[in-house]
């Protein structure tokens, strides 16, 4: 193993040792973004984007709510199999009043204490570049929101296109799992499980 | 009545693909605090204790509820619980360190050279080596054998280091179970390493999440997405099992391997069940409640043969897919199921009213309707070797059907039936014995059964006036015939016997008939009574003893048991154990009813139709249950502090307050638990009672032994039971040393008492007879003839001389006698008076012997006056010296009487007589004892040959 597979190596074992850990993950996992983002060698291997989109969406009986936000930052690292995507929540715009998206930052999701939302882990397939049509593969990792850590497996429609990848996935997220208080007023208007859906083209980080 | 969401399929079904169980459940009480949610892992252990890994510690059910384990590990949570393949259950925490249950304490295991990434613990094991293995989420798979731990990750062979779930293979392999498919792992002892291959077959999702190994030796496995498989070792490869309902699989939760029957938990459509599995048969379960099925996250059986269901939101117990309830939602009219009958495929055919049903997977068929007059009814049914279908009415006799060709045939007495109201139909052996109210038939069933042979059996007598209502034929080919009053007839190669109320049967209607493996013959009445007959003699039982019920409606058997179908549900009797069981709640009823008894039976289910329900039980998996509750013994505390079960049980006399915590475990129907209690020692027999808890406030010293057993019955057979043995100590004041030391200080105190009396009695004698002597002395001496005599001449010679001396000295004489008849009864008397008798004495002694006589009484005033002395005392003396000594001119008596600080002296020189006077010694003697008992004090005697001494100790007054 040349001398980058081993910092590789060891960037993995530090990702490992993330899990489960809580509240630490913010500092640090900007910390293995940079590392994947300015990991010059065999930098053919990593894809990223700061322009990636997320969006959710909350059905709920008497109201539904949307909100986007364009600022996702990600990284993928093919040699390793590994990802990072990071999203500041306060960059989610949309909703259906002022008010609304006040409560949403400050009450909700508490962006004073949890400024940032984030997903980092392994994929479970191997991702192959040449193929023609979309695949469909596994993100498995540690998706933290509201200060919760959850490991989940999400499905994710990948395709190789342009030397970019394009990524499209869509995954429930669960309010109660994650902890998010919604006072019983307007329980109605909030859905217990939020669809949220992720866009982004990642290029080669050069 | 609660009925249960009514499912078509019945379990029966084997050979023709998927069917459904449905089934009955009951929640459980979580620990306090616990919700289902943070329930991480639920296992049962090789005895089949129930285990909750959360992530608030580990609980273990005791009876009736959870009971809280210590951890040692505080900060994190179960994530792992094994006890394969030893009886040790291992304890996997979250922060990668991993402990074992000890007794009743939770102990962290710590192997030497772990480096701990404080990642949890998936799984851990112990292969056949006696290595242990554990694998964690994150840092690879781990191995410690030789004091040493082997790390096996990415990086040297494991394909993944997010590790699921590990199994052992039959041939010692550690499978390995990760985010990238399987390896296969082994410990190589001549490498002192360990070496992990992948399975060399294709699989059909990279997430592998369960493992577990079959007693064939396949290998199953749930995926993330790929539903479930097995490996095949024996041809290597990869068989995937089909969804019974044909949807796809979602995660699989759960695979749990029950008596070698495989549940798969389906994180999308909830349990199913294989009960062969490498045939792929698979049945899905429905429960009463549509949710439980949703989230499941775990399935396993308790150590009753209970089925507990773990899902998102709570844990439920069910009694499991041994015996089956089942209706029909398309049967929608108020059935009655008069009989039962089961086909070569496994369908099951019953009859209601007038008509003919076919239960068929999910189809229910109906046949006949209207062949018959509508006020007759359908009551039996049989199936024979060609499949076709006879059919008892009552009537109308006997209807012939082809399921095939759907062609049939009324035969009636017009056809040379015996009575046209049939009860019931008997096959064996293509012989059809038909039951009527008019008598029994049999009919030959021929190949070409357009051919019918009847024997109406007239010869038994007089049976074409009774009813019959049930034919048994056992396994010696005897026809076992049970009458209305008539009782119990046996038809023996052409021979009859008779049972009836000589042979001790109370009630000669007979209802239903069976055979155990034994060869006794069981068969009820129409009074609620059973009998068994062994060839010899008749057992009579009757309801709590083998059942409970005020009617039994069908009798059926399997290997060692009898089962009795009663209106309080379905007894299931060991006669092994001697133990019985009545099933109602458990299985989800309340009360059965049936007009007639309706069983069938196969190799290897026995089924029962009543009014409402057919129910089917599958003999094997209802031999995994238990016939009874476990009883536990929880928690004993003496003055109200626990006690460790462990020591030694001995307590003081002052620790006798016990209060014994018992429960049994019965959790699908608690309220049936009754408890038999005793204390031995204590109780004189066994008390039932439903009280989990016996208090005895004070117990008094002894041996005890408390006893307890938890039943759902009252049958009076009490064992095996739970005990505590105990003794109590007596107290210190009970105990043989101590009242053994208490009597001997009692007797010798008696002992001293009497002593001391006794010297004191002895004491008393001893002085008064001292005085009695010394009074019978003193006058002896003083009316001694010669003193008297002596006394009279020196008179004589005075009053010659001086008459006036003369008067002196018979003065003085007589003073001497009056004196000492005065002072004769005193014990002492002053020194004074001893001396005034002592001068007359002398002037008395002076006048005889005259200048030869010198007396000299020098004594101290103070001592004259202050002092005691026994009376006469110094005048014996001096009588002694008078008598002793030779008196004349030449030889002078000198007596001198004087003392010093402590002594009185009495003092004479010696002229003894050379004839001296017989002497008793008694004077002297007299004086000694005198002093000894009145004063305490010893004389003292200085005889030389010149001067005779004697020392009178002073006695202060």
């Amino acid at each position: 193993m040349n001398k980058s597979g081993n910092r590789l190596y060891n960037n993995s074992i530090r990702v490992e040792k993330m899990k489960y850990k809580v509240n630490i993950t913010n500092p640090l996992l900007l910390v293995i973004i940079c590392i994947l983002l300015s990991a010059n060698l065999m930098g053919q291997d990593i894809y990223m984007t700061l322009k990636g989109s997320v969006s959710f969406v909350s059905d709920a009986p008497l109201e539904i709510i949307k909100a986007e936000s364009s600022n996702l930052n990600g990284a993928i690292d093919l040699a390793d199999n590994r990802f990072a995507f990071k999203v500041e929540v306060k960059t989610l715009k949309g909703f259906n009043s002022a008010l609304q998206q006040e409560h949403f930052y400050e009450n909700y999701m508490e962006t004073e204490k949890y400024p940032y939302a984030t997903f980092q882990g392994k994929i479970i397939e191997k991702v192959d570049l040449g193929e023609e049509k979309p695949q469909f593969i596994r993100a498995k990792g540690i998706l933290y929101i509201h200060g919760v850590e959850q490991e989940r497996i999400i499905q994710v429609e990948l395709l190789g296109q342009n030397n970019s990848i394009k990524i499209k996935s869509t995954f429930d997220v669960s309010i109660e799992d994650h902890n998010i208080r919604i006072p019983s007023i307007v329980n109605k208007k909030i859905a217990e499980v939020i669809s949220v859906e992720v866009d982004a083209i990642l290029k080669p980080k050069k | 009545m609660k009925y249960f969401v009514v499912i078509p399929l019945l379990l029966a079904l084997v050979t023709c693909g998927a069917s459904n169980y449905n089934l009955p459940t009951k929640s459980v009480d979580l620990p306090a605090g616990i919700t289902a949610d943070e329930i991480i892992t639920m296992y049962s252990d090789i005895r089949g204790s129930m285990w909750l890994g959360t992530k608030k510690g580990l609980y273990k059910w005791e009876g009736a509820k959870f009971i809280l384990y210590e951890s040692p590990n505080d900060s994190a949570f179960i994530s792992a619980l094994k006890n394969s393949p030893g009886d040790t259950l291992w304890v996997g925490f979250s922060d990668g360190t991993f402990g074992y249950i000890d007794g009743r304490d939770l102990v962290l295991f710590q192997p030497k050279g772990y480096d701990n990434k404080n990642l949890p613990v998936s799984d851990i094991l112990i292969d056949k080596e006696n290595r242990i293995w554990w694998a964690t989420h994150g840092s690879g798979l781990f191995c410690f054998t030789n004091n040493k731990t082997y790390e096996i990750t990415t990086s040297n062979g494991l394909n993944d280091n997010y590790v699921y779930d590990i199994e052992v293979s039959a041939d010692n392999g550690i499978w390995v179970a990760s985010d990238n498919g399987i390896n296969i792992c082994k410990f190589d002892t001549t490498a002192d390493s360990v070496t992990c291959k992948k399975l060399p077959v294709e699989l059909p999702d990279l997430i592998v999440l369960k493992l577990v190994s079959d007693h064939e030796g396949f290998m199953w496995m749930g995926f993330h997405q790929g539903g479930v498989g097995y490996y095949n070792n024996n041809d290597s490869t990869y068989h995937s099992v089909l969804h019974p309902d044909n949807k796809p699989f979602g995660k699989i939760n759960a695979l749990t391997l029950e008596n070698n029957d495989v549940w798969i938990v389906d994180n999308n459509n909830g349990l199913a069940y294989s009960e062969h599995p490498h045939k792929k048969l698979l049945k899905t379960i429905v429960f009463d409640e549509e949710d439980i099925n949703k989230g499941v996250k775990s399935v396993i059986t308790d150590n009753l043969g209970n089925l507990w269901i773990l899902n998102r939101n709570n844990l439920y117990v069910s009694y499991g897919p041994a015996i089956s309830i089942v209706t029909d939602p398309k049967i929608n009219e108020d059935f009655i199921f008069h009989s039962i009958a089961k086909s070569k495929d496994e369908s099951i055919w019953v009859t209601s009213s007038n008509k003919l049903i076919n239960i068929d997977y999910e189809n229910v068929y109906y046949y006949l309707e209207g062949v018959i007059q509508p006020k007759s009814t359908f009551t039996s049914v049989v199936i024979d070797k060609n499949e076709i279908i006879w059919i008892g009415t009552l009537g109308q006799g006997l209807v012939k059907f082809n399921p095939s060709s759907h062609k049939y045939e009324i035969i009636d007495t017009q056809n040379g039936l015996i009575n046209d109201n049939v009860l019931s139909l008997t096959l064996k052996n293509n012989l059809l014995w038909v039951s009527t109210l008019g008598g029994l038939e049999s009919i030959k069933i021929s190949n070409n059964s357009d051919i019918l042979q009847f024997n109406s059996y007239e010869s038994i007598g007089d049976l074409s006036k009774v009813f019959i209502y049930n034919v048994f034929i056992d396994s010696k080919e005897r026809a076992w015939i049970g009458t209305d009053g008539k009782g119990l007839i046996k038809l023996e190669n052409d021979s009859i016997y008779y049972y009836n109320n000589t042979d001790g049967i109370t009630d000669e209607t007979i209802y239903s008939i069976t055979e155990d493996d034994f060869g006794n013959i069981w068969f009820s009445t129409s009074s609620a009574t059973l009998y068994k007959y062994d060839g010899r003699t008749f057992s009579k039982y009757t309801s709590g003893q083998v059942f409970i019920g005020q009617s039994i409606f069908s009798l059926a058997s399997y290997v060692n048991h009898i089962l009795i179908l009663t209106d309080e549900g379905i007894n299931i009797y060991n006669q092994i154990d001697e133990k019985f069981v009545c099933l109602n709640e458990e299985i989800g009823v309340d009360v059965i009813s049936s007009d007639i008894n309706s069983v069938c039976q196969t190799e290897k289910y026995i089924a029962f139709a009543t009014h409402k329900y057919i129910i089917v039980i599958d003999q094997e998996l209802l031999s995994f249950h238990a016939i009874e509750p476990s009883t536990s013994l929880n928690l004993i505390t003496v003055n109200l502090k626990p006690v460790d079960i462990s020591e030694e049980n001995t307590f003081s006399y002052s620790d006798n307050q016990f209060v014994f915590d018992y429960s049994g475990n019965w959790p699908l129907a608690p309220n049936k638990i009754q408890y038999w209690v005793m204390l031995e020692g204590y109780d004189q027999d066994w008390k039932l009672t439903y009280d989990h808890t016996a208090i005895y406030p004070n117990l008094s010293q002894g041996k005890y032994v408390f006893k307890v057993k938890a039943v759902t019955n009252t049958s009076d057979i009490i064992k095996p039971y739970e005990e505590f043995s105990f003794a109590i100590k007596s107290p210190f004041y009970f105990t043989i040393w101590f009242i053994a030391i208490v009597l001997l200080i009692i007797a010798a105190l008696i002992y001293l008492y009497i002593k001391s009396r006794v010297l004191r009695l002895q004491k008393i004698e001893m002085q008064k007879k001292e005085k009695l002597e010394f009074e019978f002395q003193t006058l002896k001496n003083q009316v001694n003839p010669h003193f008297l005599f002596n006394s009279f001449s020196t008179l004589i010679s005075i009053i010659d001389n001086d008459p006036k001396e003369a008067v002196e000295y018979t003065e003085a004489l007589s003073d001497f006698f009056r004196n000492i008849l005065e002072v004769k009864d005193q014990d002492l008397i002053s020194v004074k008076e001893e001396i005034s008798m002592l001068k007359n004495f002398m002037l008395i002694q002076k006048k005889r012997f005259g200048q030869n006589f010198i007396p000299t009484i020098n004594l101290d005033e103070y001592v004259i006056e202050n002092s005691l002395i026994p009376p006469l005392t110094l005048q014996l003396l001096t009588e002694n010296a008078v008598k002793h000594n030779i008196i004349a001119k030449n030889k002078v008596l000198k007596i001198e009487i004087y003392n010093d600080q402590e002594y009185i002296y009495v003092k004479n020189n010696k002229r003894i007589k050379k004839n001296p006077v017989s002497s008793t010694g008694i004077g002297l003697n007299n004086i000694k004892d005198r002093y000894k008992i009145f004063s305490g004090q010893y004389i003292t005697i200085e005889d030389t040959s010149e001067l005779f001494c004697v020392k009178l100790p002073i006695i202060q007054s």
